[in-house]
């Protein structure tokens, strides 16, 4: 640098003017050609799209409470001289963001000879009108005492009453549930209007509605020995390919597995609007009573639930 | 000019001073009529260069340099009613007209400033609208037309790219946009007082960046669709596509003023399963559409983990070149166990995108290389 500045002092000054303006000139190129390169080297073209948040789908209890309140862990199956049916209904619901549809999945071992079938539920409910007048409005109340339900069902499915008061009752209970409310679960931070106006600790009643899941509906059923279970399709799902071969694993650990068709959310998506939701099931238990005692094994059931497309 | 032979304080200057003082007067004169001319020359080279000739009823002509232009086409702009607040520097492309004055929905760039980076018009019914938002499984259709200024060889590459983005929203009812801002590396430089003017903290940067690197490995860019097949598979070229490459008989012989057509494909693969099976593979859920042509350009696009982030929760990225290698080596019997180690990998960084990316922008830019 020093150096440089040395010559430049020692030069005279028509040489210091020539140098000077090479310098300016060059200075002035470098700046003028990147200039002319940025406005003409591209051109671009751009789409913007959203992305949409992940499906927020949950099982939980019939009113979208807390998934433990969905107990299924122990039936009392009676004995030979048991006078009560050998059924046992739970509801569960399918609860979340909404989707316009979604597919069921249930699977099951089979240690047990229980028979299960998937039903759509409705809540039982009546219509009154609040308010007067103009701002008459009318709102869906649920029954929240086994008479009044009881009473709403017989006129429901036998409004010519032909049924004697024990026909009612063994009708009534094989396809009504009774369920407590209780808080909303925590997990499903959304609000959920299928809610409102159900107070904690009240009992609602759900009736069965569309049958789903018949006895024998599964993808992988067979019969052996007049007990139904699950054939070699889904094995290696299952157990994978470590040498576990279907022969191998218990006959009755192998599970039995169910998918529905396409499941509507909401009975009138237009009017719904996209808001959360709560879609309530009943799962029916069914036993024969030769076939099956209280000393049983265990056995898993799984429920899921997925986005339809 | 007047003559010198004082100067102000008195002293009488010699000849041969005066003739110095002369001299040097007239360099210094000559020196600044000089810079003054290369000044306003240098001025009117850029005023040349700042071209913003805009009428035109067929040919463009470009004072640029560039030997071409682009069109879109179509009444269709996705999400138009926001873009500014994503990207402000996309504006409608210059509207066509026919031989009649008539007004078309063709729109093209030109080489001024603002009209070089143009909004992507496409038709009312094109492939790829997503009112809800994009998802696993959505895929759309890039259209453009280039219109060379000169005839012969055009050499020109297409580069396709994503941008991503987070999004503020208003607190109200309404929830409207309020702003966006781009997800890069200089959010790693902002305090948290900077990043909570758009919703954001320090804790949250890392995930908007891996989310944005997952939706780049995520969704594929192809030359060609037909019938449920893509083919043609870009990624390995990192998206980008000659010219040459999209012409029917691929010569390069193109007339000025003549417009040709190029359509790209992009498809955000719904599983691994997808990506990487057969068409009449029993894994492949029967109504995807697949890529099996392009099975084992996708594979090396899958292993090349450096370049393409496709996986979520893989501490070891061994688990990814031995279980994409098994597949490359077409041994069919442990696809199972490939994708038992690999799918949920990939679901996840699904939902890692669902979780952290609000907006995308879908970028064509083209190069001379």
């Amino acid at each position: 640098m020093l150096k440089v500045v040395q010559k430049y002092r020692d030069m005279s000054l028509a040489n210091r003017i020539i140098a000077a303006t090479a310098a300016f000139f060059t200075a002035a190129a470098m700046i003028a050609l990147p200039v002319a390169a940025w406005f003409s080297s591209q051109r671009k073209l751009a789409e913007l799209q959203s992305i949409r948040t992940p499906d927020l789908l949950y099982i939980s209890a019939a009113r979208a409470e807390d998934v433990k309140y969905f107990d299924i862990s122990s039936i009392d199956v009676g004995d030979s001289n048991s006078t009560d049916p050998a059924e046992q209904l739970y509801a569960f619901a399918v609860a979340g963001q909404y989707v316009s549809n979604f597919t069921l999945q249930f699977a099951h071992t089979t240690n047990n000879q229980f028979m299960y079938q998937i039903y759509e539920a409705d809540l039982l409910t009546h219509t009154i009108t609040v308010g007067e007048g103009d701002e008459a409005k009318e709102i869906e109340m649920p029954y929240t005492t086994e008479a009044s339900a009881k009473t709403a069902y017989g006129l429901l499915k036998d409004p010519e009453s032909h049924w004697t008061t024990a026909e009612l009752d063994a009708h009534f209970k094989s396809d009504v549930v009774a369920h407590e409310v209780n808080e909303q679960w925590s997990n499903i931070e959304m609000e959920l209007s299928q809610r409102d106006g159900l107070t904690l600790g009240t009992t609602v009643y759900f009736i069965k509605d569309t049958c789903l899941k018949d006895k024998n509906d599964y993808n992988n059923a067979k019969i052996v020995d007049d007990r139904l279970i699950a054939t070699n399709k889904y094995h290696t799902d299952n157990y994978g390919t470590n040498n576990v071969t279907y022969d191998k694993v218990n006959q009755y650990a192998e599970p039995l597995i169910w998918q529905s068709g396409s499941i509507s959310s909401v009975d009138d998506p237009t009017s719904w609007g996209a808001k959360p939701f709560i879609k309530t099931f009943i799962l029916d238990v069914t036993w024969d009573r030769s076939k099956i005692s209280n000393n049983k094994e265990t056995d898993m059931l799984y429920i899921a639930a997925f986005r339809g497309s | 000019m007047k003559d010198i032979t004082k100067i102000d304080n008195g002293t009488v200057l010699t000849e041969e001073e005066r003739k110095r003082m002369k001299r040097n007067a007239l360099i210094k004169m000559g020196a600044m009529g000089l810079f003054v001319l290369v000044v306003i020359i240098f001025s009117s080279i850029a005023w040349f260069t700042m071209n913003r000739e805009v009428e035109n009823s067929g040919l463009q002509m470009t004072g640029d340099g560039l030997p071409f232009e682009l069109e879109v086409r179509g009444t269709k702009i996705e999400n138009q009613s926001i873009f500014s607040k994503v990207d402000d520097s996309y504006i409608l492309g210059v509207q066509q007209k026919d031989g009649e004055e008539t007004p078309l929905s063709y729109y093209q760039t030109t080489g001024d400033e603002t009209h070089g980076t143009i909004l992507w018009n496409k038709d009312a019914s094109a492939d790829g609208s997503y009112p809800n938002g994009l998802e696993p499984n959505a895929h759309g259709t890039l259209t453009f037309w280039v219109i060379p200024n000169k005839s012969g060889e055009l050499k020109v590459n297409f580069n396709f790219n994503i941008r991503g983005y987070h999004a503020k929203y208003t607190q109200d009812e309404a929830h409207t946009l309020d702003s966006t801002i781009e997800i890069t590396n200089d959010l790693d430089s902002m305090t948290n007082e900077q990043l909570a003017a758009y919703g954001l903290t320090t804790d949250k940067i890392a995930s908007k960046k891996k989310a944005l690197e997952y939706i780049q490995g995520h969704i594929l860019f192809f030359k060609n669709y037909s019938n449920g097949h893509y083919s043609g598979f870009l990624g390995n070229a990192g998206n980008k596509i000659a010219f040459v490459d999209c012409l029917p008989d691929g010569t390069n012989n193109v007339t000025a003023g003549q417009k040709y057509q190029v359509t790209v494909y992009w498809k955000w693969a719904n599983t691994l399963e997808q990506a990487v099976s057969y068409a009449d593979s029993p894994l492949l859920d029967s109504t995807a559409e697949s890529f099996d042509t392009d099975q084992a350009a996708i594979l090396a696009y899958l292993a090349d983990y450096t370049h393409h982030k496709v996986f979520e929760g893989v501490s070891d990225n061994n688990v990814i070149t031995t279980n994409i290698g098994k597949l490359q080596n077409s041994d069919s019997t442990d696809d199972k166990a490939v994708l038992m180690a690999l799918t949920d990998k990939y679901n996840n960084a699904d939902e890692v995108i669902g979780n952290n990316l609000y907006y995308i922008l879908i970028e064509m830019i083209t190069s001379s290389t």
